[in-house]
Protein backbone atom coordinates (compact mmCIF):
# COMPACT_ATOMS: atom_id res chain seq x y z
CA UNK A 1 0.00 0.00 0.00
CA UNK A 2 1.32 3.28 -0.68
CA UNK A 3 2.07 5.82 2.25
CA UNK A 4 1.12 9.57 1.24
CA UNK A 5 4.27 11.66 1.53
CA UNK A 6 3.28 14.89 4.42
CA UNK A 7 3.43 18.11 2.57
CA UNK A 8 6.78 18.94 4.19
CA UNK A 9 8.74 15.91 2.94
CA UNK A 10 6.82 16.45 -0.45
CA UNK A 11 7.71 20.19 -1.27
CA UNK A 12 11.35 19.35 0.04
CA UNK A 13 11.40 16.62 -2.92
CA UNK A 14 9.85 18.93 -5.79
CA UNK A 15 12.47 21.96 -5.10
CA UNK A 16 15.22 19.06 -5.49
CA UNK A 17 13.82 17.74 -8.46
CA UNK A 18 13.56 21.93 -9.75
CA UNK A 19 17.31 22.17 -8.72
CA UNK A 20 18.26 19.31 -10.34
CA UNK A 21 17.05 20.15 -13.49
CA UNK A 22 17.85 24.00 -13.73
CA UNK A 23 21.51 22.37 -13.35
CA UNK A 24 21.48 19.63 -16.03
CA UNK A 25 20.11 22.32 -18.74
CA UNK A 26 22.70 25.18 -17.20
CA UNK A 27 25.09 22.64 -17.62
CA UNK A 28 23.64 21.85 -21.06
CA UNK A 29 23.63 25.17 -22.36
CA UNK A 30 27.43 25.92 -20.87
CA UNK A 31 28.35 23.13 -22.91
CA UNK A 32 26.99 24.15 -25.77
CA UNK A 33 28.42 27.59 -25.54
CA UNK A 34 31.74 26.43 -24.70
CA UNK A 35 31.67 23.55 -27.55
CA UNK A 36 30.48 26.70 -30.25
CA UNK A 37 33.25 28.64 -29.25
CA UNK A 38 35.65 25.99 -29.25
CA UNK A 39 34.83 25.18 -32.63
CA UNK A 40 34.70 28.91 -33.54
CA UNK A 41 38.23 29.33 -32.24
CA UNK A 42 39.65 26.36 -33.95
CA UNK A 43 38.33 26.55 -37.26
CA UNK A 44 40.66 27.28 -39.90
CA UNK A 45 40.29 30.58 -41.97
CA UNK A 46 39.12 29.61 -45.50
CA UNK A 47 41.90 29.12 -47.83
CA UNK A 48 41.23 30.76 -51.24
CA UNK A 49 41.71 27.88 -53.71
CA UNK A 50 40.02 25.43 -51.25
CA UNK A 51 37.02 24.07 -53.06
CA UNK A 52 33.88 24.28 -52.96
CA UNK A 53 33.07 24.54 -49.12
CA UNK A 54 35.62 27.36 -48.85
CA UNK A 55 33.68 29.06 -52.10
CA UNK A 56 30.30 28.84 -49.94
CA UNK A 57 31.82 30.70 -46.83
CA UNK A 58 33.14 33.52 -49.11
CA UNK A 59 30.30 33.74 -50.80
CA UNK A 60 27.80 34.98 -47.74
CA UNK A 61 30.68 37.24 -46.39
CA UNK A 62 32.24 38.92 -49.73
CA UNK A 63 30.18 42.06 -50.77
CA UNK A 64 30.62 42.64 -54.62
CA UNK A 65 26.68 41.35 -54.32
CA UNK A 66 24.44 40.99 -57.18
CA UNK A 67 23.68 44.52 -56.93
CA UNK A 68 26.85 45.31 -58.54
CA UNK A 69 26.00 42.69 -61.25
CA UNK A 70 26.74 44.08 -64.67
CA UNK A 71 23.49 45.03 -66.69
CA UNK A 72 22.45 43.97 -70.04
CA UNK A 73 24.38 46.30 -72.29
CA UNK A 74 27.71 45.74 -69.79
CA UNK A 75 27.24 41.61 -70.99
CA UNK A 76 29.23 40.28 -73.75
CA UNK A 77 27.56 38.79 -76.75
CA UNK A 78 29.03 36.22 -79.05
CA UNK A 79 30.69 37.84 -82.29
CA UNK A 80 32.74 36.24 -84.60
CA UNK A 81 35.47 38.27 -87.32
CA UNK A 82 38.11 40.49 -86.40
CA UNK A 83 38.48 41.89 -83.24
CA UNK A 84 38.86 46.07 -82.52
CA UNK A 85 40.78 45.66 -79.56
CA UNK A 86 42.00 42.32 -76.86
CA UNK A 87 41.40 41.96 -73.53
CA UNK A 88 44.44 39.49 -72.18
CA UNK A 89 47.05 39.33 -69.44
CA UNK A 90 49.88 41.84 -69.98
CA UNK B 1 35.97 53.98 -86.03
CA UNK B 2 39.75 54.27 -85.77
CA UNK B 3 42.54 54.26 -83.08
CA UNK B 4 46.10 54.22 -82.06
CA UNK B 5 48.72 52.23 -80.00
CA UNK B 6 51.55 53.65 -77.57
CA UNK B 7 53.17 51.89 -75.10
CA UNK B 8 52.53 52.76 -71.17
CA UNK B 9 52.89 50.87 -68.14
CA UNK B 10 55.70 48.65 -69.30
CA UNK B 11 52.65 47.42 -71.75
CA UNK B 12 49.89 49.09 -74.35
CA UNK B 13 47.71 51.31 -74.49
CA UNK B 14 45.26 50.80 -77.15
CA UNK B 15 42.56 54.11 -77.58
CA UNK B 16 39.79 53.56 -79.54
CA UNK B 17 37.08 56.66 -80.63
CA UNK B 18 34.09 56.07 -83.18
CA UNK B 19 34.71 60.30 -84.32
CA UNK B 20 37.38 59.83 -86.39
CA UNK B 21 38.63 63.30 -86.48
CA UNK B 22 38.71 63.31 -82.38
CA UNK B 23 41.49 60.74 -82.34
CA UNK B 24 44.44 63.57 -82.51
CA UNK B 25 43.13 65.19 -79.40
CA UNK B 26 42.01 62.55 -77.42
CA UNK B 27 45.22 60.74 -78.00
CA UNK B 28 46.72 63.49 -76.56
CA UNK B 29 44.41 63.75 -73.64
CA UNK B 30 45.02 60.22 -72.81
CA UNK B 31 48.67 60.48 -72.97
CA UNK B 32 48.82 63.23 -70.34
CA UNK B 33 46.35 61.64 -68.59
CA UNK B 34 48.29 58.31 -68.12
CA UNK B 35 51.44 60.25 -67.34
CA UNK B 36 49.82 61.95 -64.24
CA UNK B 37 48.71 58.88 -63.29
CA UNK B 38 52.29 56.81 -63.81
CA UNK B 39 53.88 60.03 -62.05
CA UNK B 40 51.54 59.29 -59.02
CA UNK B 41 51.38 55.64 -58.75
CA UNK B 42 54.43 53.82 -60.04
CA UNK B 43 56.00 51.38 -57.66
CA UNK B 44 59.18 52.04 -59.76
CA UNK B 45 59.37 55.54 -60.14
CA UNK B 46 61.35 57.15 -56.65
CA UNK B 47 59.71 59.99 -56.74
CA UNK B 48 56.13 59.05 -57.68
CA UNK B 49 53.83 59.54 -54.48
CA UNK B 50 53.56 56.09 -54.07
CA UNK B 51 56.64 55.57 -53.32
CA UNK B 52 56.99 58.75 -51.36
CA UNK B 53 54.56 57.73 -49.44
CA UNK B 54 55.70 53.73 -49.18
CA UNK B 55 59.05 54.89 -47.60
CA UNK B 56 57.76 57.55 -44.91
CA UNK B 57 54.80 55.03 -44.00
CA UNK B 58 52.89 58.37 -44.42
CA UNK B 59 51.76 62.22 -45.74
CA UNK B 60 49.37 64.14 -48.07
CA UNK B 61 49.48 62.43 -51.25
CA UNK B 62 48.90 63.40 -54.83
CA UNK B 63 44.88 63.68 -55.92
CA UNK B 64 45.16 60.62 -58.48
CA UNK B 65 46.89 58.53 -55.59
CA UNK B 66 44.56 59.36 -53.28
CA UNK B 67 41.42 58.11 -55.52
CA UNK B 68 43.26 55.01 -56.40
CA UNK B 69 43.87 54.09 -52.90
CA UNK B 70 40.31 54.48 -51.54
CA UNK B 71 38.93 52.22 -54.91
CA UNK B 72 41.67 49.82 -54.22
CA UNK B 73 40.20 49.65 -50.82
CA UNK B 74 36.84 49.20 -51.94
CA UNK B 75 38.10 46.32 -53.77
CA UNK B 76 39.89 44.56 -50.67
CA UNK B 77 36.53 44.88 -48.72
CA UNK B 78 34.51 43.92 -51.37
CA UNK B 79 36.71 40.57 -51.53
CA UNK B 80 37.47 39.87 -47.94
CA UNK B 81 40.98 40.78 -49.00
CA UNK B 82 41.27 38.39 -52.02
CA UNK B 83 42.31 41.27 -53.57
CA UNK B 84 44.79 43.41 -51.32
CA UNK B 85 46.67 46.60 -52.45
CA UNK B 86 49.45 46.04 -49.78
CA UNK B 87 51.16 43.16 -51.50
CA UNK B 88 53.91 46.24 -51.91
CA UNK B 89 56.56 44.04 -49.71
CA UNK B 90 55.92 40.75 -51.13
CA UNK B 91 56.42 41.38 -54.44
CA UNK B 92 59.69 43.02 -53.69
CA UNK B 93 59.99 39.52 -51.50
CA UNK B 94 59.41 37.65 -54.52
CA UNK B 95 61.75 39.61 -56.67
CA UNK B 96 59.55 41.79 -58.11
CA UNK B 97 61.33 44.94 -57.50
CA UNK B 98 61.57 46.69 -61.10
CA UNK B 99 59.77 47.04 -64.02
CA UNK B 100 59.19 43.91 -65.52
CA UNK B 101 61.30 44.39 -68.84
CA UNK B 102 64.59 44.74 -66.26
CA UNK B 103 63.80 41.41 -63.99
CA UNK B 104 66.15 38.81 -64.64
CA UNK B 105 66.44 35.68 -63.59
CA UNK B 106 68.02 35.11 -60.22
CA UNK B 107 69.36 32.09 -57.81
CA UNK B 108 68.10 33.82 -54.77
CA UNK B 109 65.36 32.46 -52.40
CA UNK B 110 61.88 32.97 -52.85
CA UNK B 111 60.80 34.63 -49.50
CA UNK B 112 56.80 35.32 -48.74
CA UNK B 113 55.14 38.01 -47.14
CA UNK B 114 51.34 37.64 -46.42
CA UNK B 115 49.41 40.73 -47.46
CA UNK B 116 46.28 42.00 -45.21
CA UNK B 117 47.38 45.17 -44.36
CA UNK B 118 45.06 47.13 -45.84
CA UNK B 119 42.64 47.00 -43.24
CA UNK B 120 45.06 49.15 -41.20
CA UNK B 121 45.67 52.05 -43.75
CA UNK B 122 44.05 54.99 -42.32
CA UNK B 123 42.90 57.80 -44.81
CA UNK B 124 41.74 61.39 -44.61
CA UNK B 125 39.84 62.55 -47.53
CA UNK B 126 40.26 66.01 -46.30
CA UNK B 127 43.56 66.54 -46.30
CA UNK B 128 44.31 63.59 -48.47
CA UNK B 129 46.70 62.14 -45.86
CA UNK B 130 47.37 58.40 -45.58
CA UNK B 131 49.10 56.19 -43.10
CA UNK B 132 50.20 53.18 -43.75
CA UNK B 133 50.68 50.47 -40.55
CA UNK B 134 53.98 49.70 -40.12
CA UNK B 135 55.81 47.76 -42.38
CA UNK B 136 53.28 47.87 -45.08
CA UNK B 137 53.87 49.12 -48.82
CA UNK B 138 51.27 49.75 -51.49
CA UNK B 139 50.93 47.92 -54.94
CA UNK B 140 48.71 49.32 -56.94
CA UNK B 141 49.38 48.24 -59.76
CA UNK B 142 46.34 46.65 -61.42
CA UNK B 143 43.72 48.32 -59.31
CA UNK B 144 45.11 51.60 -60.73
CA UNK B 145 45.29 50.36 -64.47
CA UNK B 146 41.88 49.65 -64.23
CA UNK B 147 40.90 52.99 -62.28
CA UNK B 148 42.70 54.72 -65.33
CA UNK B 149 40.84 52.68 -67.84
CA UNK B 150 37.40 53.83 -66.25
CA UNK B 151 38.41 57.97 -65.95
CA UNK B 152 40.39 57.81 -69.07
CA UNK B 153 37.04 56.49 -71.39
CA UNK B 154 34.77 58.80 -69.34
CA UNK B 155 37.04 62.25 -69.81
CA UNK B 156 37.50 60.81 -73.62
CA UNK B 157 33.90 60.39 -74.37
CA UNK B 158 32.93 63.76 -72.91
CA UNK B 159 35.74 65.46 -74.96
CA UNK B 160 35.07 63.43 -78.34
CA UNK B 161 31.19 63.41 -77.81
CA UNK B 162 31.75 59.77 -79.48
CA UNK B 163 32.07 56.29 -77.86
CA UNK B 164 35.10 55.43 -76.53
CA UNK B 165 37.36 52.36 -75.52
CA UNK B 166 40.37 52.40 -73.64
CA UNK B 167 42.90 49.97 -73.63
CA UNK B 168 45.35 49.34 -71.33
CA UNK B 169 47.36 46.18 -71.23
CA UNK B 170 44.38 44.15 -72.03
CA UNK B 171 42.18 45.94 -69.14
CA UNK B 172 39.68 48.49 -70.98
CA UNK B 173 36.78 50.22 -70.52
CA UNK B 174 34.01 51.91 -72.43
CA UNK B 175 32.10 55.26 -72.14
CA UNK B 176 29.92 57.42 -74.23
CA UNK B 177 27.26 56.60 -77.04
CA UNK B 178 26.45 52.96 -77.15
CA UNK B 179 28.48 51.55 -79.80
CA UNK B 180 28.99 47.52 -80.74
CA UNK B 181 32.97 47.01 -79.87
CA UNK B 182 34.40 43.53 -80.68
CA UNK B 183 36.82 42.27 -77.73
CA UNK B 184 38.67 38.92 -78.18
CA UNK B 185 39.43 37.63 -74.97
CA UNK B 186 42.94 35.54 -74.79
CA UNK B 187 45.81 34.70 -72.38
CA UNK B 188 47.41 37.78 -73.53
CA UNK B 189 46.72 40.95 -74.36
CA UNK B 190 49.14 41.17 -77.41
CA UNK B 191 46.87 37.67 -78.95
CA UNK B 192 45.53 38.14 -82.73
CA UNK B 193 44.23 34.81 -82.73
CA UNK B 194 42.68 32.13 -80.21
CA UNK B 195 40.59 32.95 -77.43
CA UNK B 196 37.25 34.22 -78.32
CA UNK B 197 35.95 37.32 -79.95
CA UNK B 198 32.58 38.79 -77.91
CA UNK B 199 30.60 42.16 -78.61
CA UNK B 200 30.47 44.34 -75.64
CA UNK B 201 28.51 47.61 -75.34
CA UNK B 202 29.60 49.32 -71.99
CA UNK B 203 31.20 48.78 -69.04
CA UNK B 204 34.71 47.28 -68.62
CA UNK B 205 36.28 44.12 -69.51
CA UNK B 206 39.77 43.05 -67.47
CA UNK B 207 41.34 39.52 -67.74
CA UNK B 208 44.19 38.32 -65.67
CA UNK B 209 46.46 35.82 -66.22
CA UNK B 210 49.19 33.73 -65.08
CA UNK B 211 50.71 32.93 -68.06
CA UNK B 212 52.25 36.69 -68.81
CA UNK B 213 54.44 38.49 -66.25
CA UNK B 214 56.36 35.63 -65.30
CA UNK B 215 60.07 34.93 -64.12
CA UNK B 216 62.14 32.50 -63.00
CA UNK B 217 63.64 33.05 -59.46
CA UNK B 218 65.09 30.03 -57.65
CA UNK B 219 63.58 27.28 -59.86
CA UNK B 220 60.57 28.53 -59.39
CA UNK B 221 58.65 29.62 -61.93
CA UNK B 222 56.69 33.19 -60.53
CA UNK B 223 53.92 35.10 -61.74
CA UNK B 224 52.65 38.12 -60.41
CA UNK B 225 49.25 37.52 -59.31
CA UNK B 226 49.33 36.79 -54.99
CA UNK B 227 47.26 35.16 -53.03
CA UNK B 228 47.54 37.31 -50.09
CA UNK B 229 47.32 34.98 -47.57
CA UNK B 230 50.65 33.26 -48.55
CA UNK B 231 52.34 36.48 -50.17
CA UNK B 232 53.15 33.83 -53.11
CA UNK B 233 52.24 33.41 -56.48
CA UNK B 234 48.49 31.89 -56.43
CA UNK B 235 48.26 28.16 -57.37
CA UNK B 236 47.43 27.66 -60.88
CA UNK B 237 44.41 26.30 -61.41
CA UNK B 238 43.62 29.14 -64.36
CA UNK B 239 46.02 29.69 -67.40
CA UNK B 240 43.40 33.30 -67.70
CA UNK B 241 39.98 34.61 -66.29
CA UNK B 242 38.27 37.53 -68.02
CA UNK B 243 35.73 39.03 -66.63
CA UNK B 244 32.80 41.85 -68.08
CA UNK B 245 31.16 43.80 -65.76
CA UNK B 246 30.02 47.67 -65.20
CA UNK B 247 33.39 48.84 -64.66
CA UNK B 248 36.97 48.41 -65.72
CA UNK B 249 38.16 48.28 -61.94
CA UNK B 250 34.92 45.86 -61.04
CA UNK B 251 35.97 42.99 -63.69
CA UNK B 252 39.74 43.68 -63.05
CA UNK B 253 38.90 42.96 -58.84
CA UNK B 254 36.76 40.08 -59.76
CA UNK B 255 39.26 38.73 -62.68
CA UNK B 256 42.27 38.70 -59.78
CA UNK B 257 40.15 37.38 -56.88
CA UNK B 258 39.05 34.48 -59.75
CA UNK B 259 42.64 33.53 -59.94
CA UNK B 260 43.39 33.41 -56.32
CA UNK B 261 40.53 31.55 -55.62
CA UNK B 262 40.58 28.63 -58.04
CA UNK B 263 39.15 26.18 -58.08
CA UNK B 264 36.41 27.79 -55.85
CA UNK B 265 35.95 30.68 -58.66
CA UNK B 266 33.53 29.44 -60.93
CA UNK B 267 31.03 29.37 -58.10
CA UNK B 268 32.03 32.64 -56.65
CA UNK B 269 31.62 34.34 -59.54
CA UNK B 270 27.99 32.88 -60.54
CA UNK B 271 27.19 33.31 -56.84
CA UNK B 272 27.78 36.97 -57.82
CA UNK B 273 26.06 37.31 -61.45
CA UNK B 274 29.72 37.72 -62.96
CA UNK B 275 29.95 36.88 -66.33
CA UNK B 276 33.79 35.47 -66.79
CA UNK B 277 35.34 33.10 -69.09
CA UNK B 278 38.08 31.09 -67.04
CA UNK B 279 40.94 28.85 -69.18
CA UNK B 280 42.55 26.22 -67.33
CA UNK B 281 45.97 25.26 -67.00
CA UNK B 282 44.50 21.93 -69.31
CA UNK B 283 43.06 24.73 -71.46
CA UNK B 284 39.16 24.12 -71.15
CA UNK B 285 37.19 26.68 -71.06
CA UNK B 286 34.46 27.23 -68.53
CA UNK B 287 31.82 30.02 -68.85
CA UNK B 288 29.63 31.33 -65.92
CA UNK B 289 26.85 33.85 -65.44
CA UNK B 290 25.89 34.07 -68.75
CA UNK B 291 29.24 34.42 -70.39
CA UNK B 292 28.30 33.55 -74.34
CA UNK B 293 29.44 30.69 -75.79
CA UNK B 294 31.49 30.73 -78.72
CA UNK B 295 29.45 31.45 -82.26
CA UNK B 296 30.47 28.32 -83.69
CA UNK B 297 29.47 26.24 -80.45
CA UNK B 298 26.32 28.03 -80.28
CA UNK B 299 25.24 27.44 -83.91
Amino acid sequence: MVRPLNPAARDAAAARVVKITTGVVAVGVAATLGLGAAIAYTAPAPKPGGGKSDYDDKSKKSKPAKKNAPSADDRPESSSGDEDTTSGGS
Amino acid sequence: MTGVRFPVFGTTAHLLVTEPGSLAAAERALRAFLSEVDLACSRFRPGSSLSIVNSAGAGEVDPILFAVIEVALRCAEATDGLVDPTLGSAMVAIGYDRTFADLAPTSAPVTAVPGGGWRGIETAPATRAIRLPHGVRLDLGATAKAWAADEAARRLAALTGGSVLVNLGGDLAIAGPKHAWKVRVADDHLATDGGQVVTVRSGGVATSSTTVRTWRRADQVLHHVLDPATGLPARRVWRSVSVAARTCVDANTAATAAIVLGTAAPDWLAAHDIPARLVGTDHRVTRVAGWPSELQEAA
